[in-house]
C-alpha cells in the first residue's frame, strides 16, 4: 500500500503510487479511509462499486466521489478494496469491491468529513513503470 | 508579490488585464500590506483565473480573507451579465449557502457565568456535529421537497423557529427559484438525514459576548448592547450541498466542448446562465441554499431549546432573537448598477459575504436606515464582527464584503504545530470552554491557523465596504 495524506491551506489531498491502474485506486480508497478514520477498520462489510469515464481523471474523481457517498449515507468505510481498472482515454473503467464496515463511534475516532474530491490540481500520470496520482478533498 | 501587481491604494491592489492571457478584466484585491504579504501566489492566480470566464462585469474582486480553493479562491467574488455570461458551480463551491447566522438574548454575559460550563455539555450533547453524526430530522423522499422550496420557513413550520426570523435572513431564508426536480437522487440520499447538523470542518457554534460597540445607531437598530450574550453560527447545506456541487461539475465538464468555454482551471466548470446546464445548476443550486436556511433554522430551534433548559428561563425572558443570517457561499441574481446602468447580473460569493448599503430594498425595514448586517466569524480564540454594508459597497464590489478570519496555515502545518499541546486547556485559560468530536479538529482549527480577524475587517472598515457595529469573544464554542 503506498499512499500519502497532502495538506492544502484549507483542504487535504492523497497522493499515491502502484503499478497498475486499480492498485492505484485502492491506495486512493486506503487513504480516503485513513483521513476520514484513523483507527482500524475490519473488513465484514462488503460494497461494490462499478464506474466508466471518459478520462483517467474522472474515473479517479468519480470512485472517491463514490467513496464520499458511502461514508456520508451509511457511514461505510474500506479497509481494503480489490479493483480492477482501465485508463483507456475514452473508455475508462473500474470494477471495486470495497471491504470494510460503518464507523461506529465506541470503536472508531472520528476524522476529516470529506465532502468532494476535486479537479482542482488534480494529476495522474506513468511514468518509470508506475502511475502516480495527486489529488484534492474538500473538507 | 508579483510587479505586475499594482497598489492603487492603502486597502486595493488590482491585478491587470493584461495579467494572463484570456481575462476579461481586471481583478481587485482589498488588502493592505500587512495581508498582503500573507496573500499565497496561488491564491491571486486563481482570482485571476476567474477574470477568464465569459460575460464578467466589472472587475472580479477577492476579499482580504482570500486564500486558494479550487476553482475561484476562497474570499473571491465575481459577477457574469444575466443575458450573455455564465453560471460556475466552482464559483459557489461544495458547501452551498454555507453561511452564518446571529442571535442576541436579552441576557448579559456577566450574568450567565456560572451557566457556561453546563451550557458547553449540553449544546455539545445536543446539537449534531462531526463526522457521522445522526440525531438530524430524518425525512422521506416525499417530504423531502418542502425544505428544498420553503427554506427557512420550512423549519419555522416544523415548530423550529418564530415567523419573525424569516424576515432577519438573507432572501427571507429562501430563494424562490430552487427546482427539486434538477437535484440527483443521489443528492437527496445525502441530505436525508442531516437537516438539522453542524456538519465538520470549520462550522461551529459559539456563545459569545458583546465587547465593543463602534456604530451605536447600527447595534441599536440591530438590537445588539455591549455585555449581551449572543450565539453564533456558522453551517451549510451539508452533504445536500456538496453533491449538488459535485454532479454540477462534472454536467458542465461534459457540455464544456459544446459551448467552447476555456477554463483556466477544470475546477472552473461553467455554462453559459440561459443554457440548460446553467438552468440545472441555478435551479438545484437554489434548492440547496434553501437546504442550508432550513438547516441553520432547525439548528437555531435546537439552540433556543438547549439554552432554555441551561438558564431555566422560558422562551419569552431568554428572548434569543435573531439578528441576521447571511450566505457566503452562493451565486445569486440580483441588479446593480454598472456604468450608469441597471444591469442583471449572477453574483457568485465564494467565501464572501452579501453586505447591501442603506436603502437597498430587499432589507427588513428597521435596518434600511443603516444597512445589511454582516456577520464575520474570527477564530475560536479571538474574536468575532458585525458589520455593516454600505453604499460604496453597492458601488464597488457588488454588495459584497469578507466573510471571515480566512485560513492562514494548512491543516497538517497546524496539527504539526499544535503537537505536544493542550489546545482545549489553552482556550479554557483564555476562558473559553470548546468541545469538539474530531480527533484533530482542535489542533486544525487552533487560533493560529487563521489570520487575524482584526486585521481583514480593518481592511474592509478601512476601505469603506463595510463599518464595524460590534466586536464578539467567544465563551462557548462547539465543533463537530
Amino acid at each position: 500500500m503506498s499512499f500519502k495524506i497532502t495538506t492544502d491551506t484549507g483542504d487535504a489531498g492523497l497522493t499515491a503510487e502502484a503499478a497498475t491502474p486499480g492498485a492505484l485506486l485502492a491506495d486512493l480508497a486506503a487513504g480516503f479511509a485513513m483521513l476520514a478514520c484513523g483507527g482500524p477498520l475490519e473488513k465484514n462489510n462488503s460494497r461494490t462499486v462499478s464506474l466508466k469515464a471518459e478520462t483517467p481523471e474522472s474515473l479517479i474523481v468519480n470512485f472517491l466521489n463514490e467513496l464520499v457517498f458511502l461514508a456520508d449515507t451509511e457511514g461505510f468505510l474500506a479497509a481494503a478494496a480489490e479493483v480492477s481498472a482501465s485508463f483507456k482515454p475514452g473508455a475508462c473503467e473500474l470494477e471495486a469491491t470495497l471491504l470494510g464496515e460503518p464507523l461506529a463511534f465506541e470503536r472508531h475516532q472520528r476524522g476529516l468529513l470529506v465532502k468532494a474530491a476535486t479537479y482542482h490540481g488534480l494529476k495522474i500520470e506513468r511514468a518509470g513503470g508506475l502511475w502516480r496520482a495527486a489529488i484534492i478533498l474538500d473538507i | 508579490m508579483d510587479l505586475r501587481v499594482k497598489r492603487l491604494d492603502p486597502y486595493r491592489l488590482e491585478i491587470p488585464s493584461s495579467y494572463k492571457p484570456g481575462m476579461n478584466g481586471r481583478v481587485i484585491v482589498y488588502a493592505d500590506e500587512a495581508i498582503a504579504r500573507d496573500i499565497e501566489a496561488g491564491a491571486l492566480e486563481q482570482a485571476a483565473n476567474t477574470a477568464t470566464l465569459p460575460g464578467l462585469a466589472g472587475p472580479a474582486l477577492a476579499m482580504p480573507d482570500i486564500h486558494s480553493g479550487y476553482g475561484f479562491p476562497i474570499g473571491g467574488v465575481a459577477a457574469f451579465c444575466a443575458r450573455d455570461g455564465v453560471i460556475s458551480p466552482g464559483g459557489v463551491g461544495y458547501d452551498i449557502n454555507c453561511g452564518v447566522r446571529l442571535l442576541a438574548s436579552s441576557l448579559e454575559a456577566k450574568g450567565a457565568a456560572r451557566n457556561l460550563e453546563d451550557l458547553a455539555h449540553k449544546l455539545y450533547a445536543g446539537i449534531p456535529a462531526g463526522v457521522g453524526a445522526g440525531g438530524g430530522l430524518r425525512l422521506n423522499r416525499r417530504e423531502q421537497d418542502a425544505p428544498l422550496i420553503e427554506g427557512a420557513a420550512w423549519a419555522v413550520k416544523q415548530g423550529l423557529g418564530r415567523p419573525e426570523d424569516l424576515a432577519r435572513a438573507e432572501s427571507g431564508g429562501a430563494l424562490p427559484g430552487a427546482d427539486p426536480r434538477a437535484v440527483s437522487n443521489r443528492a437527496m440520499e445525502r441530505g436525508r438525514g442531516q437537516l438539522g447538523t453542524l456538519g465538520s470542518g470549520n462550522h461551529f457554534l459559539e456563545v459569545q459576548e458583546v465587547t465593543d460597540i463602534y456604530d451605536e445607531e447600527a447595534a441599536r437598530a440591530y438590537g445588539v448592547f455591549k455585555g449581551q450574550l449572543t450565539v453564533m453560527l456558522h453551517t451549510g447545506s451539508r452533504g445536500f450541498g456538496h453533491q449538488v456541487c459535485a454532479d454540477s461539475i462534472e454536467a458542465m465538464r461534459a457540455a464544456a466542448g459544446r459551448y467552447a468555454i476555456p477554463l483556466a482551471d477544470p475546477q472552473l466548470a461553467a455554462a453559459p446562465f440561459r443554457s440548460t446546464e446553467g438552468q440545472l445548476y441555478f435551479g438545484a443550486m437554489q434548492a440547496a441554499a434553501n437546504y442550508a436556511w432550513a438547516n441553520r433554522q432547525a439548528l437555531t430551534g435546537l439552540t433556543r431549546e438547549i439554552f432554555e433548559k441551561a438558564f431555566g428561563l422560558g422562551e419569552a425572558r431568554l428572548d434569543l432573537r435573531l439578528v441576521y443570517d447571511v450566505a457566503h457561499n452562493i451565486a445569486k441574481f440580483e441588479e446593480h448598477e454598472l456604468e450608469g446602468k441597471k444591469v442583471n447580473l449572477i453574483v457568485h460569493r465564494k467565501g464572501a459575504t452579501r453586505a447591501f448599503g442603506p436603502g437597498h430594498p430587499d432589507l427588513p425595514a428597521d435596518y434600511a436606515a443603516v444597512g445589511q448586517p454582516v456577520i464575520i466569524p474570527g477564530d475560536m480564540g479571538r474574536c468575532s464582527y458585525l458589520l455593516a454594508g454600505t453604499a460604496k459597497a453597492m458601488r464597488e464590489t457588488f454588495g459584497s464584503a469578507c466573510h471571515g478570519a480566512g485560513r492562514l496555515m494548512s491543516r497538517g502545518e497546524a496539527t504539526r504545530r499544535a503537537r505536544g499541546r493542550r489546545i482545549a486547556d489553552e482556550l479554557a485559560a483564555r476562558g473559553v470552554w470548546v468541545r469538539a468530536s474530531g480527533r484533530e479538529t482542535l489542533s486544525e482549527e487552533m487560533p493560529e491557523a487563521y489570520k487575524d480577524v482584526e486585521n481583514v475587517v480593518g481592511v474592509m472598515s478601512g476601505a469603506g465596504i463595510a463599518k464595524k457595529v460590534a466586536r464578539f469573544r467567544p465563551l462557548v464554542v462547539i465543533k463537530g
